[in-house]
C-alpha cells in the first residue's frame, strides 16, 4: 500500500514544464534518489514503489530553479496532490570545460582502478615498484608478496587471465612498468565463473592492464655490466616476452644476476614462505634438517650474494569457447654464498656458557618445475578443471664451520624435494543460485637429505665424519563434495569429505672410524598415518549494516604412529566453530569481530624419538605425542578507507591461546646443543596489537604512512633439566614513512624505524632488553627532460646502547629515459661506503646473541634497458 | 541511390560541429570501448553528446579515419563501400568504418541512428522510442566523475546487464548512446562482462551553439522500427549463410558484426546454435517468413522509396 503523487509543474506564468524532473527522497537524505519520474506537458503521476516515513519531493528543470516539498508521516495508499511553479532563472552562463586529469585512482563498487602513470617519478622499472606506491596495496620487499586493504591477494591476473597462480611475483616483479596502463584491485574474487553471485569468499586479486599498443607481440630486454669490489665482474640482465592475441596469452622470462636481485616467486636466501607454500603445507613434507637461510634485517639486495639463473615460461591457450590450457615451467640455478659470525653468551642454573662460531656456506639450489592445468567446459552450467605438477629441487650446501674459534669443521647437506600433485575439480551449476563441486587431490612428497660432518661431532677422537641421513615421504589424497548456494541474503556451503596422509620417516647417524669400520647411531623409522572424515559448513548473510559469518567443522580424526618405541594411536571427534559480524559504521568504515576454536594435530613435525643431528652444534630428539594442540582465538578489527580522499585506517587486535604444544628443553654442553621437544598441556598466549594509517595529501602533494604494532607471547621452556620455565618476549614497533610527490625537480623519501625487544622469565628478575633504528632517506632528482637521479642513505643502529655501531649504507643511481626512444639507460651504485658486514643482535629469555653477516660489495654497473 | 545518400550523409554530418549557434549547451565527450572477445577487434573510439533545450546528437569522430582500432599498425587495403569504408585488419579480419550518428528528440520521445547490416556494408535508419531501460536506482550517491557527484543505477537491457552513473547537477536527462531515463545526465555506463564502456573525459558547459536539427530529416530513406531492422538483418544473414554454402562467400564484403547487432545478446545467443547446413536455413527462412508476415514487410527489406 504505497502512496500515489500527481501533480502539475507550470512557470510563474502558469505555462506547464515538460522535461521537469521530479524525483523522491527520504526526508533525512536529501543527496540520494530513490525513485523519480519526469513531466509531460507540465503534468506528473507516480505510484511510488515502497513506503517513505518522512518523503521528500524536489523538482529540477532546465532553466528554473528547484523547488522541493517534505510530506512528514505520509498516509499509506494516499493520494496526493501537489502544484509546483518554478521561477525561470535567465542568467549568463559562462562556458565553463572540465578535462579529467591524470586521475591517480577511480573507485567503482567492488573496483578500484589505479592509473600507473600517476604513481611515477621515472625511476622505476618493474611494475612492482609503482605497486609499492598505490594507496592501499602492500608489497612484501623479500618475497613479493602483495596484500589489498589487509588482505593476500589471491592472484594477479593479466587482461583478466589468471596466468601465474600464487606465483603472481613472477609478472610483478619482471612486467616492465611502461608496459602496464592501470592496475585494478577486485573485492570478492571469484577464479569460478560458474561460482560468481553465489559464492562469498571476501578473496581480492589485481588486474594488470596492458596499454593498447602492447598487445600481440610485446617485451623488454635489459642487460647490465658493471664493476664490483675486488676486480669481480657484476652482471644483470633480464629479458621478458608477452604474447597476447584472441586466443594465447604468454610471458616468458630469462634472468640472469649477481648482485643481490630475485627475479624468482621462490626464496632460498631468507628462506620466506611463498603465498603458494603456506596455502600448501599440508600436503608437503617437513625438511627435518634444516637448510641455511640468513636472517639479516636488510633487504636481500643487501645482503644476498648470489649468482641466479631463472627461466620462466607461462601460456593460456584458449583453444574454443570450451578448452583452455594453462602451463607454467619454471628452472631456477642458484649461488647463494654466505658468511656469519655469531656469539652467543648466557648463564643457566649458575653455569655460563659462551660460544662464538664463524660459518661459510655456499647454498646452490637448483629447481625444475612444470605446472598444467586444462579447464573444460562440459556444458554451458559445468566445468572441468585438471591441475597438474610436478618440481624436482635440489639443494646443496657445503658448509665450513669454526667452533669457539678453534674447532673446524667441514659439512655438507645434500637435500633433494620431489613433488607431485594432481587435482581434478568438477563444478556443476543447478539452477541460478546454487552450485555443487566434486573435488580429489592427490599428492606425493618426497625430500630425502644427507648431511656429513667432517671430523665426527659425535666421536671427535676416534672417527673422522658423520653422517646423518634423513628421509621424509609424504603420500596425501583428500576428496571432498561441496554444495554452495545463494538463499535471499544469505549465502552458504556445505561440504563432506576424507582425507589419508600416510607419512614414511627414517634416519640414521652413522661414523665413519679412522680404523675404516662404520659404527651406526641413532637411527628412526617410523611411519605416522592420518585418515580423516569431515563435514564443514559456512553461512553468511547481511542485514543492513550487518553481516554474520558462522561457519563449523564436525570431524572424525584417527592417528596412528607406527615406531619401534612407542607405537601409539588415537581417534579424536573435533568440533571447531568459527564466529564472524561485521558492522558497517559508516561508508568506508568497517568494525568486525571474530572468535573460533580449533584443535589440531602437532605430530608431523615431533615424530622421531631418536637423535637427528642438524649441524655440528645441535641434535634433535622428539617425544612423540598425538596429543591435539587447542587453539582459542579472538580478534577485533576497525578498518576504514575512503579511497576517494586516499585515507585508510586500520587498527587490530587478536588474542589466541594455544593449549598444549610442543615445547623445548634445551641441554647446553660445551660444543654442542641438544634439543628434545615433548608435549605439555601448557598453554602458549599472544597478543598481537596493530595499528597503521595511510593519508595521501593530493593538495599538498605528500604522502604520510605510520603504522606501529605491539606483540606479547608467553611462552615455556626448559633449559638444561631445569624446572618448566614461564617466560615472556615483548616487542614493540614503530614506523613512519613520508614521501613527497611536488611537482618540482625534487623530491624526498624518509623512512624511520624503531625496534624493541624485551625477554623475561618468571623466576630470574633481569630482562633482556634490545632497542635498534633505522633511517632511510631518498632525494630524487628530475635532471633534464627524460633523466633521474635518485640518492639513498641507510643509516642501522642495532643496538641503541651501542650508537658506535652503526652502519651507513649509500646507493645512487640515474636514469636516461630519452622521450620517444625505445632504450633508456641507468647506471647504478649499490653499498658505495663499501660495507662489508652487518651486525645484529637477539634477545632471548636467556641471553644476548651477536651475529654478523657478510653483505654485497660495493658495485657500480650501466644497464642499457630497450622495450618494444 | 546509394552516391545520393552518401552525400547527404557526408555533407551534412561532417558539418554538424559548425552548425550551432547562441544556445546554452552540454558537451561531454566520451571514450567508448566495446571489447569483443576477439582482442584485434577490441575498439577504444571517442564519442561526441551535445545537448542542447530538448534535443541532442551523439556521434563519433571517425570520419574516413582508422585511427580507432589499438591495431591501426596492421590496417591495410582500405575500399569504399556504401557510406563506409572497409579496411583489412590483418589475414582474416577485414570491418567498415563509418561515423556514428544517433539523434534524440525528448519532446517527441524518439531515438534515430544508423545501423549497419551483416556482410554488405550498407546502413538503414533505425527509429526507437527513448524508454528503452527499465532502471533501478541504486541508492548511495559516492561516486565523483570529474568532479560530479554522480548516484548509480542499473537495468537489464538486451541481454546485458548495465550501471550507469548519472549527474542531476550537470543536466535534467541526457547521456550517451541509447542510454537516458534517468533524472540526470548520464556520465559513465558499462556493462557488467565490461564488453561495452563509455567514460568521459571532457565535460564543456554552456558553450553556445545553434539548436541541434534531426540529421537524416532530409535523406529520403525511410525509417525502420527495431524489429524491422532485426527482420532486414536476419534476411542479411540469412544471404550470407546461402553464399557460405554456395561457396561464393569471397565475393561477399567480409564485414565483422555490427555494433547493432553486438549489443544485442540475446540475438548472439540465439545464433549460437545456428549453422550452415540446408535444415538450419530453412528454419530460419520459416522464422524470417513469419515475422515478415507479422510487420507485413516483403520477401527482402519492403521500403518505400
Amino acid at each position: 500500500m504505497a502512496q500515489t503523487l500527481t501533480g502539475t509543474i507550470t512557470d510563474k506564468e502558469g505555462l506547464p514544464i515538460s522535461m521537469a524532473n521530479i524525483l523522491i527522497k527520504e526526508a533525512n537524505q536529501p543527496q540520494n534518489i530513490l525513485e523519480f519520474t519526469r513531466s509531460k506537458a507540465g503534468k506528473f503521476s507516480l505510484t511510488l514503489k515502497k513506503s517513505y516515513q518522512n518523503l521528500r519531493i524536489d523538482v529540477t528543470a532546465f532553466s528554473h530553479a528547484s523547488d522541493s516539498v517534505i510530506v512528514l508521516n505520509p498516509h499509506k495508499d494516499s493520494t496526493y496532490f501537489f502544484q509546483f511553479k518554478l521561477t525561470f532563472i535567465a542568467q549568463e552562463l559562462k562556458e565553463v570545460v572540465v578535462m579529467s586529469e591524470k586521475k591517480l585512482i577511480d573507485v567503482k563498487e567492488d573496483t578500484v582502478t589505479y592509473n600507473v602513470s600517476a604513481y611515477r617519478n621515472g625511476t622505476e622499472q618493474k611494475i612492482e615498484d609503482v605497486l609499492k606506491k598505490m594507496p592501499g596495496i602492500k608489497v612484501n620487499e623479500n618475497s613479493g608478496t602483495i596484500s589489498y586493504k589487509g588482505k593476500e591477494v589471491e592472484t594477479v591476473t593479466l587482461e583478466g587471465d589468471d596466468l601465474f597462480g600464487k606465483n603472481y611475483a613472477i609478472g610483478t616483479k619482471n612486467i616492465n612498468v611502461d608496459m602496464v596502463e592501470q592496475v585494478q584491485a577486485i573485492d570478492n574474487y571469484s577464479a569460478n565463473p560458474l561460482l560468481k553471485g553465489i559464492e562469498e569468499n571476501g578473496k581480492v586479486s589485481l588486474n594488470l592492464k596492458l596499454k593498447k599498443n602492447k598487445f600481440d607481440l610485446s617485451g623488454s630486454s635489459n642487460i647490465g655490466l658493471g664493476l664490483a669490489t675486488e676486480q669481480k665482474t657484476a652482471i644483470s640482465t633480464n629479458n621478458t616476452l608477452l604474447g597476447i592475441t584472441h586466443s594465447y596469452k604468454s610471458f616468458a622470462l630469462l634472468a640472469f644476476n649477481n648482485v643481490g636481485l630475485n627475479s624468482t616467486p621462490f626464496d632460498h636466501f631468507g628462506n620466506i614462505q611463498t603465498a603458494e607454500r603456506s596455502k600448501e603445507m599440508p600436503y608437503h613434507a617437513p625438511k627435518i634438517i634444516p637448510e641455511k637461510t640468513s636472517s639479516t634485517p636488510l633487504a636481500d639486495s643487501r645482503a644476498n650474494v648470489n649468482k641466479q639463473y631463472f627461466a620462466s615460461y607461462n601460456a593460456v591457450f584458449k583453444i574454443n569457447k570450451r578448452w583452455s590450457i594453462k602451463n607454467n615451467l619454471y628452472f631456477m640455478k642458484d649461488d647463494i654464498y654466505g658468511y656469519q659470525y655469531s656469539k652467543m653468551a648466557f648463564a643457566v642454573d649458575g653455569f655460563e656458557f659462551n660460544f662464538s662460531d664463524q660459518t661459510q656456506t655456499h647454498k646452490r639450489p637448483v629447481m625444475y618445475r612444470g605446472d598444467l592445468e586444462m579447464k573444460y567446459n562440459t556444458s554451458k552450467t559445468s566445468l572441468l578443471e585438471y591441475n597438474f605438477r610436478i618440481s624436482q629441487e635440489n639443494i646443496k650446501t657445503p658448509i665450513q664451520t669454526r667452533l669457539n674459534d678453534s674447532l673446524k669443521f667441514e659439512s655438507r647437506l645434500n637435500s633433494q624435494d620431489f613433488y607431485l600433485q594432481q587435482k581434478l575439480l568438477f563444478t556443476q551449476k543447478i539452477g541460478k543460485k546454487r552450485a555443487l563441486q566434486f573435488h580429489v587431490l592427490q599428492s606425493t612428497n618426497s625430500v630425502p637429505q644427507i648431511l656429513t660432518l667432517t671430523p665426527s661431532v659425535l666421536s671427535p677422537d676416534t672417527a673422522h665424519l658423520d653422517r646423518q641421513e634423513s628421509q621424509f615421504q609424504k603420500n596425501y589424497i583428500e576428496a571432498q563434495c561441496v554444495l554452495l548456494g545463494a538463499i535471499g541474503r544469505g549465502k552458504y556451503t556445505f561440504s563432506l569429505g576424507l582425507r589419508h596422509d600416510k607419512n614414511h620417516y627414517t634416519s640414521l647417524l652413522s661414523s665413519l672410524f679412522s680404523n675404516g669400520k662404520l659404527g651406526l647411531g641413532a637411527s628412526n623409522n617410523l611411519i605416522y598415518n592420518q585418515q580423516a572424515v569431515y563435514q564443514t559448513g559456512v553461512y553468511k548473510t547481511h542485514y543492513k549494516k550487518w553481516k554474520l559469518g558462522v561457519e563449523y567443522s564436525v570431524s572424525y580424526l584417527y592417528q596412528q604412529l607406527q615406531n619401534e618405541s612407542m607405537p601409539q594411536n588415537k581417534q579424536a571427534f573435533i568440533i571447531e566453530p568459527l564466529l564472524t559480524i561485521e558492522y558497517r559504521l559508516k561508508k568506508y568504515s568497517l568494525f568486525s569481530l571474530a572468535a573460533g576454536y580449533k584443535q589440531n594435530p602437532l605430530a608431523q613435525n615431533y615424530l622421531f624419538s631418536n637423535e637427528v643431528l642438524v649441524d655440528p652444534r645441535a641434535s634433535i630428539k622428539n617425544t612423540p605425542s598425538l596429543m591435539l594442540q587447542n587453539h582459542r582465538f579472538y580478534s577485533i578489527n576497525y578498518y576504514f578507507s575512503n579511497m576517494g580522499k586516499f585515507f585508510t585506517l586500520h587498527t587490530m587486535a587478536t588474542y589466541s591461546r594455544l593449549m598444549g604444544n610442543f615445547f623445548t628443553n634445551w641441554t647446553f654442553r660445551e660444543r654442542t646443543t641438544q634439543l628434545n621437544n615433548f608435549f605439555l598441556p601448557e598453554p602458549t598466549d599472544n597478543l598481537q596489537l596493530l595499528f597503521s594509517i595511510e593519508q595521501l595529501f593530493k593538495e599538498q602533494l605528500f604522502k604520510v604512512d605510520i603504522s606501529s604494532g605491539y606483540n606479547v607471547l608467553s611462552y615455556k621452556n626448559i633449559l638444561n633439566g631445569s624446572q618448566l620455565r614461564n617466560n615472556q618476549s615483548r616487542n614493540l614497533h614503530g614506523k613512519l614513512d613520508f614521501t613527497t610527490i611536488f611537482n618540482s625537480p625534487i623530491n624526498f623519501h624518509n623512512k624511520l624505524e624503531y625496534r624493541q625487544n624485551l625477554a623475561s622469565t618468571e623466576s630470574i628478575s633481569s630482562t633482556f632488553k634490545n632497542e635498534s633504528f633505522t633511517h632511510s632517506f631518498t632525494t630524487i632528482i628530475r635532471l633534464i627532460k627524460g633523466s633521474y637521479m635518485a640518492v639513498t642513505s641507510d643509516y642501522y643502529i642495532p643496538n641503541l646502547n651501542k650508537k658506535n655501531d652503526a652502519y651507513w649504507f649509500l646507493d645512487a643511481k640515474i636514469v636516461y629515459d630519452p622521450p620517444k626512444s625505445k632504450f633508456n639507460f641507468m647506471l647504478t651504485g649499490k653499498n658505495l661506503l663499501n660495507k662489508k658486514n652487518f651486525g645484529q643482535i637477539q634477545t632471548s629469555d636467556y641471553g644476548f646473541s651477536m651475529y654478523q653477516s657478510n653483505l654485497l660489495p660495493r658495485y657500480v654497473m650501466l644497464l642499457v634497458f630497450f622495450s618494444f | 541511390m546509394n552516391l545520393k545518400y552518401f552525400i547527404f550523409f557526408w555533407l551534412f554530418v561532417a558539418k554538424i560541429p559548425a552548425a550551432y549557434t547562441q544556445v546554452p549547451s552540454v558537451g561531454i565527450q566520451y571514450i567508448v570501448s566495446v571489447n569483443t572477445d576477439d582482442i584485434v577487434m577490441r575498439t577504444k573510439e571517442i564519442y561526441s553528446l551535445v545537448i542542447v533545450k530538448n534535443e541532442s546528437i551523439y556521434y563519433n569522430h571517425l570520419i574516413d579515419s582508422m585511427s580507432d582500432f589499438p591495431h591501426k599498425a596492421i590496417l591495410a587495403q582500405p575500399k569504399k563501400i556504401g557510406i563506409g569504408t572497409k579496411v583489412k585488419l590483418s589475414d582474416n579480419h577485414t570491418t567498415v568504418i563509418a561515423q556514428d550518428v544517433l539523434y534524440k528528440n525528448y519532446e517527441q520521445d524518439s531515438i534515430i541512428y544508423n545501423a549497419e547490416l551483416m556482410h554488405t556494408g550498407r546502413f538503414e535508419l533505425v527509429g526507437e522510442s527513448l524508454q528503452l531501460f527499465d532502471w533501478h536506482i541504486l541508492p548511495n550517491s559516492d561516486t565523483l566523475i570529474l568532479g560530479y557527484k554522480c548516484q548509480a543505477a542499473k537495468a537489464d537491457f538486451r541481454g546485458r546487464t548495465y550501471t550507469a552513473y548519472f549527474s542531476p547537477q550537470l543536466h535534467a536527462f541526457g547521456g550517451p548512446w541509447k542510454f537516458d531515463g534517468l533524472p540526470g545526465l548520464i556520465l559513465q555506463v558499462q556493462c557488467h562482462e565490461k564488453f561495452f564502456v563509455i567514460e568521459p573525459y571532457k565535460i564543456v558547459l554552456n558553450a553556445t551553439l545553434d539548436p541541434i536539427k534531426n540529421p537524416y530529416r532530409e535523406l529520403s530513406k525511410e525509417t525502420l522500427n527495431r524489429e524491422q531492422y532485426i527482420y532486414v538483418f536476419g534476411q542479411g544473414r540469412l544471404d550470407y549463410y546461402k553464399f557460405i554454402k554456395a561457396g561464393l562467400a569471397k565475393y561477399l564484403p567480409d564485414t565483422p558484426l555490427p555494433f547493432s547487432f553486438l549489443s544485442d545478446k540475446r540475438i548472439e545467443d540465439d545464433m549460437e546454435g545456428e549453422d550452415i547446413t540446408d535444415s538450419s536455413l530453412k528454419g530460419i527462412e520459416e522464422r524470417l517468413k513469419k515475422t515478415a508476415e507479422r510487420l507485413n514487410m516483403g520477401k527482402k527489406d519492403n521500403k518505400k522509396k
